[in-house]
C-alpha cells in the first residue's frame, strides 16, 4: 500500500491527512480517525467512494484556484484549502514512499509547461538539488530530488507542455 | 433548441441562425439548415434584420420564430419579414408596436377596462393637481420624471406634507438628468407580487386564457423563478384576471401567444403592467400544468391553423416551478461567469424538466445573455412540486462555471418561499441581508479530494477501453488542451 499525505487547511486549523492507496483500496486517516473502503472512478470521470461499513459517497475532484482542489458533486461546488499549495507539494512527487534501490519517477501532479530543466541522464544530484521547473497554473514550480541519485533519464524538454501524471525525470540510485 | 422541438413535432424543417461566438452551439448541430449571419456583436448578426431576411431567403424558409430576446418584440422586424413573404410565427406588428408604448398601451388599456396602476396619465402642471390626485388615489404616491426611466428620478410620498418639497427635489433632478423637467405621479402599489396570465388567439377571433404565473421572486425586475399557478390566486380573482387579460388582448386583436402582465396588491387589487408580445421564458410551467406545447401552437395559429383547445376543454393539473438557471455568481453580485463548462449533469426523474442550451464542453461566452437553462419542475400540488425541485437540485452538477444554482437550494429550503410569502422586492431584501454563504466544505468532500489526490499521485495515467484518458488529471490537461490555451 502507497501512502501520501497532505494537509488540510481546516476552519479548526491545519489538519493531518493520510492517504493509504492499494488498487481500489484505500484506507483515509483523518483527525487520528481512519476510514476504510474501495475506490472506483465512474465513466463520467467522478469518484465513487463505498466505506466498509456501506455508506458511499461520489463527487468529482478537479483542481481549483490557487492549488486549492475542487469538488462538484450534484448538491454544489466546494473548494479544499490544502496547507501546502499543490505547487510545493510538487517537489515531494513520488518521493518517500519510493523504497531505495529503486528508480524513481518523478511526474507532473499538474499539467504545465517545462521552463526550465537543470539536469542531464548521467548527472549525480544530491537530496534537494533542483531537477527542472515546470509551469502550472501560472506559477513556476521548482521540482528538486527527493533524494540523492543519478538522473536515469530525462523524460522533457525546455518550453514543451506536459500533461498531468507525465513523467519528468527518472531518478536512479547513486552509483 | 424549443422551438425546433415543436417543429420537429409537427414535421417541419428547421433553420439555425447564428453569429461567430455560436458555431458550435447545440441549436445548431440541432439544425436542418444553419446559415451565419456575422460576427458575435448582437448587433452585427441575432439584431441585423438584412441578414436574417438573406438567411430565410436562402433557406427558402417559409415561417420565421422571433424567439424570446433580440427582435421578438421588434414590431420593424414583423413587417420587414411580411413584406419579404415570409409568416411570422407571432403577433402581427400592429398588435406589437401597440403593446410597446408604454403610454399608449396605457391608454388602450384604460380605453378596454382593463385597470392601470392610477395616475395623473402625463405631466402634471402644477402642485395642486399632484395634491388633488394624491386625495384620489390615496397616499403612498409615486412622483415620476416623464423623461426618466430605470428608476431614475423616482421619488415615494408618503403624505401632502411632503409633496410640495420631493415636487421641487423630482422636477430639478428631472431637468438637471434629462433636460426636462416634467413629472408624473402614480398611485404606489407597495409590496405587490407580479401575476401575469397566458394568452392565446388566433387569426379567427377565438382568445382563450390559459393559466396565470406567479412570477413574484425577482432579482432587480427580473424573473429568477416562475410558478403556475400562483399559490395566491383563487377561483374568483383568477376569473377577474382573467377576464382582464383576455379584454387587453383583444383591444390588440391579439393572434398568437402572449403575456398580460398585472401587479397584484395585498388587498386583492391588479393592474396593468404590460403585455409581452411574444413566447416567453417562462412558458413551460403553464405547458406542464395545462398539458399544452404552445410553441407547436404558434406555429399551428401562424399557419391559419384555429387554437386546438377551448377555455373549456383543458384542465390544469398540479404545480409547476421554474428555475432560471444562469452563469452568473449569486455570492458575488451576481457577477457573469464566463468560461468552459468543465462538467454537467442534470437531474432526471419524474416530474423533471430541462430546457437547456449549453454541453459539457460548452464555452459560455460573455457576448449574450448568460442563462444556462431552464429546470422546469412539476408535481401533483405545490409542497410535492418544491419536493421535487429540492430533489433535482440535490443533483444537478455544473463545474467549470458559477451558476445560480445555490440560490435555488437556498430558495427550495427557505420557509417564506415555501410559505409563499413573497412579493417582487422579496428576493433582493433577503439578497441583501448576506443570504447566500459560501458552501462549507464537508467531511466527506474531504475524503473525496483525498482519494483524488492520491489517486493522482500514485497511479500512473491509465488509457480507459474506448483510448479516453481515464486520468482525472490527465483529462483535465486534455481539455485544457483543446481550449487551446497552455
Amino acid at each position: 500500500m502507497r501512502h501520501v499525505r497532505f494537509i488540510h487547511r481546516g476552519a479548526a486549523g491545519p489538519e493531518d491527512v493520510v492517504i493509504g492507496i492499494d488498487g481500489a483500496r484505500c484506507v483515509i486517516t483523518v483527525g487520528g480517525q481512519d476510514e476504510e473502503g474501495e475506490a472506483v472512478r465512474l465513466p463520467d470521470g467522478r469518484l465513487s467512494l463505498v466505506f466498509d461499513g456501506g455508506r458511499q459517497l461520489c463527487g468529482r475532484v478537479r483542481p481549483g484556484k490557487d492549488g486549492d482542489v475542487e469538488i462538484s458533486t450534484g448538491s454544489g461546488v466546494r473548494r479544499i484549502a490544502l496547507a501546502e499549495p499543490l505547487r510545493d507539494r510538487l517537489a515531494h512527487l513520488g518521493g518517500g514512499a519510493a523504497p531505495g534501490g529503486e528508480d524513481e519517477e518523478v511526474r507532473a501532479l499538474m499539467p504545465g509547461r517545462v521552463v526550465e530543466v537543470a539536469v542531464a541522464a548521467g548527472d549525480e544530484v544530491e537530496a534537494g538539488a533542483l531537477l527542472l521547473v515546470l509551469e502550472a497554473m501560472k506559477m513556476q514550480n521548482e521540482i528538486r530530488a527527493t533524494r540523492a541519485g543519478r538522473v536515469v533519464r530525462v523524460e522533457v524538454e525546455a518550453g514543451k507542455p506536459v500533461d498531468g501524471g507525465a513523467p519528468l525525470v527518472v531518478l536512479g540510485t547513486g552509483s | 433548441m424549443r422551438i425546433f422541438r415543436a417543429c420537429r413535432d409537427l414535421g417541419i424543417e428547421t433553420v439555425a441562425v447564428y453569429s461567430d461566438a455560436d458555431r458550435t452551439s447545440p441549436h445548431v448541430a440541432a439544425a436542418d439548415y444553419a446559415v451565419r449571419l456575422g460576427p458575435a456583436p448582437a448587433r452585427e448578426s441575432y439584431l441585423s434584420i438584412p441578414a436574417l431576411l438573406e438567411a430565410a431567403r436562402r433557406t427558402g424558409a417559409s415561417l420565421v420564430h422571433p424567439g424570446y430576446g433580440f427582435l421578438a418584440e421588434n414590431a420593424s422586424f414583423a413587417r420587414a419579414c411580411v413584406e419579404a413573404g415570409l409568416t411570422v410565427v407571432g403577433p402581427t406588428a400592429d398588435a406589437i408596436a401597440a403593446m410597446g408604448s408604454k403610454t399608449g398601451s396605457r391608454r388602450l388599456m384604460q380605453a378596454a377596462g382593463v385597470p392601470v396602476v392610477p395616475g395623473t396619465g402625463g405631466p402634471a402642471r402644477d402642485a395642486s393637481e399632484l395634491a388633488r390626485f394624491g386625495r384620489e388615489a390615496g397616499y403612498p404616491i409615486l412622483l415620476k420624471a416623464s423623461a426618466g426611466g430605470g428608476g431614475k428620478g423616482m421619488r415615494r410620498v408618503d403624505s401632502e406634507k411632503e409633496l410640495e418639497a420631493a415636487l421641487a427635489r423630482v422636477s430639478s433632478e428631472a431637468a438637471a438628468s434629462f433636460g426636462d423637467g416634467a413629472v408624473y405621479a402614480e398611485k404606489l402599489i407597495e409590496r405587490p407580487r407580479h401575476i401575469e396570465v397566458q394568452v392565446v388567439g388566433d387569426a379567427h377571433g377565438n382568445l382563450v386564457a390559459v393559466g396565470e404565473r406567479e412570477c413574484s421572486i425577482q432579482r432587480r425586475h427580473q424573473k429568477v423563478v416562475e410558478e403556475c399557478p400562483s399559490p395566491v390566486v383563487d377561483a374568483a380573482l383568477r376569473s377577474r384576471l382573467f377576464e382582464a387579460a383576455l379584454a387587453a388582448a383583444r383591444a390588440v386583436s391579439y393572434t398568437s401567444c402572449g403575456t398580460v402582465e398585472f401587479l397584484l396588491g395585498k388587498d386583492g387589487s391588479f393592474h396593468f403592467l404590460e403585455m409581452n408580445t411574444r413566447l416567453q421564458v417562462e412558458h413551460p410551467v403553464t405547458e406542464e400544468v395545462w398539458g399544452i406545447d404552445l410553441a407547436a401552437v404558434m406555429i399551428r395559429i401562424a399557419l391559419g391553423e384555429p387554437i386546438p383547445f377551448s377555455a373549456g376543454s383543458l384542465s390544469p393539473r398540479g404545480h409547476a416551478i421554474e428555475c432560471r438557471v444562469y452563469a452568473e455568481d449569486p455570492r458575488r453580485g451576481f457577477a457573469p461567469s464566463p468560461g468552459v463548462v468543465a462538467a454537467l449533469r442534470l437531474p432526471q426523474g419524474p416530474g423533471v424538466r430541462h430546457d437547456v442550451g449549453i454541453e459539457a464542453g460548452s464555452v459560455v461566452p460573455i457576448d449574450y445573455d448568460p442563462m444556462l437553462g431552464k429546470l422546469v419542475v412539476h408535481g401533483a400540488d405545490r409542497a410535492s412540486s418544491i419536493a421535487r425541485l429540492a430533489r433535482a437540485l440535490s443533483d444537478y452538477e455544473i463545474a467549470g462555471v458559477e451558476t445560480t444554482l445555490p440560490l435555488f437550494r437556498a430558495l427550495a429550503a427557505d420557509t417564506d418561499f415555501r410559505d409563499a410569502a413573497f412579493d417582487v422586492q422579496w428576493l433582493d431584501r433577503r439578497l441583501e441581508g448576506g443570504w447566500l454563504s459560501p458552501d462549507a466544505e464537508t467531511r466527506d468532500d474531504l475524503l473525496l479530494a483525498a482519494v483524488g489526490l492520491a489517486e493522482a499521485e500514485t497511479e500512473p495515467p491509465r488509457v480507459g477501453r474506448d483510448g479516453a484518458p481515464a486520468s482525472l488529471w490527465r483529462s483535465t490537461a486534455r481539455r485544457e488542451a483543446l481550449r487551446g490555451e497552455p
